[in-house]
C-alpha cells in the first residue's frame, strides 16, 4: 500500500481510529514514519478538539427564562393584533353590503312614496292658490261656519302636531291645513283631500239646475233645486247638500 | 418588570404529546401560541445554536445574544419559513449564521477580550491551581484561537462536526451543501488546524484570521 492509498482510506473513513481496522493499514503504518506521524497528529487534534468541546460553557438557565418570557410577550402581542385585525377590516365587508342594500331600498321607497304624494297633492294646491288670489276672504273664527239659515259646527284640528324632540317641520305660511269632518247629509266635492282648507268655510245656499246635479225634484217644476254648498276661504266648493 | 420562573423539570422533560412530533409540526403549533410545543422545540434546538454561536464567536455573551435573537427572529419571521425549501433546523441555523456574521463584523474592529467571568477568574487565580490545569487551559485556549482563525467555510464544518457533534449529513443540511463538500472542507480544516497547532511539525505560531480568501472549496 502506498502513502496516497493510505491517506485516501484514512480521509474516507473520517476518523483516524476507524480507518485502522484492517491489517494492511496497520502494516503500512508500522513501516511508514510519515503516515504514522500524520495519524498521530490527527489523533492529537481530535483529542484537543474534544477538550475544547468539553470546555464549552453550560447553557445559561437565565436564558431559558428570558426566551420564554419573550415568547409569551410575542404570543400576547400576536393575539391582540389578531383581535384588532378581525374587528376592523373583516366586519366592514360583511356589514357593508347589507347596509348598502338597505340604504338603497330605503332611498327607493322614499323616492317612490314622495313622488306618488306629489302627483296627488299638486293639483289641489294649485287650485287653492289660484282661488285664494281671485277671491280673498277675510279671516274668520275657525271653529264655526255661519250660514244664512243655520250654523254648522265644524270640528277643526291641527294637521301636523309637533312631536317632542322631533325636527321642526318647515311649512309655508299659506299652506296651513285644517282637517274638517264632513257635516251630515253633505257630499264631498273634492276629489282628494276631503275638506282640507287653510281657513274658515261658509255654507251658501244656492239654486242649481237639476240637470247639472243629475237629480229630479218632484216639488219644483222649473227643474231648479236648492243646495247648500260648503265653500272654503279660498273660494273652492268642498261639499254639497241638496235641500228638497 | 415581569419575572418568569421556569421549572427545569418542565424543560428537561417535554410534554409527551409534543415529543413525538417533528420540528415542523411543533413549529406550526408554536405559531398558534402553543407554549408546550415551543418549549419542546426550544429544547431541541437551543444547545446546538448556543454551541455553534459560542465556538464561532468565541464569546459566551455573544452566544447568548445570538441564541435569544434566533428564537425571536424565528417567531417574528415565521412566514419566511417554507417547508419545501428545507428543514426547520436548517432555517434556524441560517438565522444563527447570519447573526454570527453580523456580530463578527461588529466586533472585528475591537481587540478580543475574555468576557467570560470564569475564564477571567481562572486566569487571575491560576497560581493556586496545578500546572496541569494551567497547561490544559492554555491548550484549550490555543485550540479555540486556532479554530477561530480558520476561514469561515472551514470553521463552520469544524464547529458543526467536531464541536457540535453533528453527522456529515446533518452538517450538510444545515449548510445547504453536499455531504462530499462537508467532508472535503472538514479534511482541509483539519489540516489547517494541525498546521496552526504545530501538530504537523511545521512552525507557525501566529494565528491570524485568514478570511474567506483562504477557503479553497
Amino acid at each position: 500500500m502506498t502513502c496516497n492509498e493510505f491517506r485516501d482510506r484514512l480521509d474516507a473513513s473520517g476518523s483516524p481510529s476507524k480507518g485502522l481496522s484492517r491489517t494492511d493499514l496497520l502494516a503500512h503504518l508500522r513501516d511508514c514514519a510519515a503516515c504514522r506521524q500524520r495519524v498521530e497528529a490527527d489523533e492529537q487534534l481530535a483529542r484537543q478538539l474534544r477538550m475544547l468541546r468539553d470546555s464549552a460553557p453550560a447553557f445559561p438557565a437565565s436564558l431559558d427564562a428570558s426566551i420564554l418570557q419573550a415568547f409569551r410577550a410575542h404570543v400576547d402581542k400576536e393575539s391582540s393584533n389578531i383581535i384588532s385585525l378581525r374587528q376592523k377590516p373583516r366586519q366592514l365587508p360583511r356589514l357593508a353590503w347589507p347596509a348598502a342594500m338597505a340604504a338603497l331600498l330605503l332611498l327607493g321607497a322614499i323616492v317612490f312614496l314622495g313622488g306618488r304624494k306629489a302627483t296627488r297633492s299638486a293639483p289641489a294646491a294649485g287650485n287653492v292658490r289660484a282661488t285664494s288670489v281671485t277671491a280673498p276672504k277675510p279671516a274668520r273664527p275657525q271653529a264655526e261656519v255661519h250660514s244664512p239659515n243655520k250654523v254648522v259646527a265644524i270640528k277643526v284640528a291641527q294637521h301636523h302636531p309637533r312631536r317632542k324632540g322631533s325636527v321642526p317641520h318647515i311649512e309655508a305660511p299659506a299652506a296651513e291645513t285644517v282637517a274638517v269632518t264632513l257635516p251630515p247629509d253633505f257630499r264631498s266635492l273634492v276629489y282628494c283631500d276631503e275638506l282640507s282648507c287653510s281657513g274658515p268655510m261658509d255654507v251658501i245656499r244656492m239654486n242649481l239646475p237639476a240637470s247639472a246635479l243629475g237629480v229630479s225634484s218632484p216639488l219644483r217644476t222649473n227643474n231648479v233645486v236648492a243646495a247648500d254648498v260648503v265653500v272654503g276661504a279660498d273660494g273652492v266648493a268642498r261639499a254639497i247638500r241638496i235641500v228638497y | 418588570m415581569k419575572v418568569v420562573y421556569v421549572n427545569p423539570e418542565m424543560l428537561s422533560e417535554p410534554m409527551q404529546s409534543a415529543a413525538g412530533k417533528s420540528d415542523e409540526e411543533l413549529f406550526a403549533l408554536v405559531i398558534s401560541g402553543d407554549e408546550d410545543a415551543f418549549l419542546t422545540l426550544y429544547e431541541r434546538l437551543k444547545t446546538g445554536i448556543f454551541r455553534y454561536s459560542y465556538y464561532m464567536t468565541g464569546s459566551k455573551c455573544a452566544a447568548e445574544e445570538v441564541t435569544q435573537e434566533v428564537f425571536l427572529t424565528l417567531l417574528q419571521n415565521r412566514a419566511r419559513f417554507d417547508q419545501k425549501q428545507g428543514e426547520l433546523g436548517a432555517f434556524v441555523f441560517g438565522i444563527a449564521r447570519n447573526l454570527v456574521r453580523r456580530i463578527d463584523r461588529r466586533e472585528r474592529p475591537f481587540e478580543p477580550l475574555p468576557d467570560d467571568a470564569e475564564v477571567l477568574a481562572r486566569l487571575v487565580g491560576s497560581t493556586s491551581e496545578s500546572s496541569d490545569q494551567v497547561d490544559q487551559d492554555q491548550l484549550v485556549a490555543n485550540v479555540r484561537a486556532a479554530v477561530a482563525s480558520l476561514p469561515e467555510h472551514y470553521r463552520q464544518v469544524v464547529v458543526l462536526c467536531d464541536l457540535c457533534e453533528m453527522s456529515y449529513a446533518e452538517a450538510a443540511s444545515r449548510l445547504g451543501c453536499a455531504v462530499g463538500t462537508v467532508r472535503s472542507r472538514l479534511n482541509r480544516g483539519h489540516k489547517l488546524l494541525a498546521q496552526k497547532l504545530k501538530l504537523d511539525g511545521v512552525k507557525q505560531t501566529v494565528f491570524r484570521n485568514t478570511g474567506t480568501e483562504g477557503c479553497l472549496i
